[in-house]
């Protein structure tokens, strides 16, 4: 994630998938946001790197690391660390339609 | 009455409950000051109330800092040298800080903005136009501890953007915003902060 502006410090960051898929059947999105390395090529493979469920609400801490740690600051323009997703799908998913979901994001500044 | 003609009442019916149920859903989330709007390239543009001020258009805030120094001057987060930020304040010179909102409360006063002043030098809270519970005055009273102490003063900004999902992951241009402004101070013997909503509300966090 890329924070740009004029900022003191940035922290706290914070990621999850605010609503469900609509319709969500047969899909589910994993991912990584602490430590998550080196940009991920998308792949139709599972996902070694994305293996965790994304949280569905406020997480209520840190989530997403800066400089490889949840307790990381930004001082001035910059980016958090990776965010890695992976949509997975089962033969349940309805083919054709595509679902809508809502992706929220969430950080201190001072 | 035919299949396909029932059929469309039905699907008629069912939009006109969809769309009941979206008024009144818009409706509660305009209620706690969550803004929905759109992306115009990479600048989001929301739809806000009558009641906002020009202000909040260019930077999106609804709340807006303003520090008050010894010598009579102030240092303001938005000013004609541009935006500053909390590393900017002299604290040496602070005398009281406060947020100001960008939207006119629910009032009649003359000023109707949202004011949330902290007095640095004695701790002590005042909230002008700003909804808040009667125990929370209460209690915001009576916090105070005049002994040296750091300030408190951040943004809790959240956004989302809804996603299509199909063969591949699609961002619409249909994004949200939620902010909440935090202000307060503490000290080895308490950490006091006030959450103010976008909604004008008050809160000892």
């Amino acid at each position: 994630m890329h924070l740009t502006g004029t900022f003191n410090v940035v922290d706290n960051v914070q990621f999850w998938m605010s609503t469900d898929f609509s319709p969500a059947t047969g899909l589910t999105v994993k991912w990584k946001g602490n430590n998550a390395g080196s940009y991920q090529t998308p792949t139709a493979s599972t996902s070694s790197v994305a293996t965790s469920s994304i949280p569905t609400s406020d997480p209520g801490t840190a989530n997403v690391s800066i400089g490889g740690s949840l307790s990381g600051q930004l001082v001035a323009a910059g980016y958090t660390d990776y965010i890695v997703l992976q949509l997975q799908t089962t033969t349940s998913a309805p083919a054709g339609d595509t679902s809508l979901a809502v992706f929220t994001a969430q950080y201190d500044e001072s | 009455m035919d299949t396909i003609s029932q059929n469309i009442d039905n699907l008629i019916k069912e939009r006109a409950e969809i769309i009941g149920r979206l008024l009144k859903i818009g409706n509660q989330l305009n209620n706690e000051g969550v803004k929905f709007g759109n992306l115009d390239g990479d600048n989001p543009i929301f739809q806000v109330g009558l009641n906002y001020l020009p202000q909040f258009a260019n930077t999106l805030e609804e709340f807006e800092w303003e520090a008050k120094y010894n010598d009579g001057t102030y240092l303001r987060q938005y000013d004609l040298n541009g935006q500053h930020h909390f590393g900017d304040i002299d604290m040496s010179k602070l005398v009281s800080i406060k947020y100001v909102s960008n939207f006119n409360g629910e009032n009649d006063n003359e000023d109707r903005r949202v004011i949330l002043t902290l007095d640095f030098l004695n701790g002590n809270f005042e909230l002008k136009n700003g909804k808040i519970d009667i125990d929370e005055r209460n209690k915001l009273s009576m916090l105070k501890d005049i002994s040296s102490k750091k300030l408190i003063l951040f943004k809790r900004h959240r956004f989302g953007q809804m996603m299509e999902m199909g063969e591949k992951i699609t961002p619409t241009d249909e994004i949200y915003m939620y902010n909440r402004y935090y202000l307060g101070y503490e000290n080895d013997n308490q950490k006091v902060i006030v959450c103010l909503y976008p909604n004008g509300q008050a809160k000892i966090e």
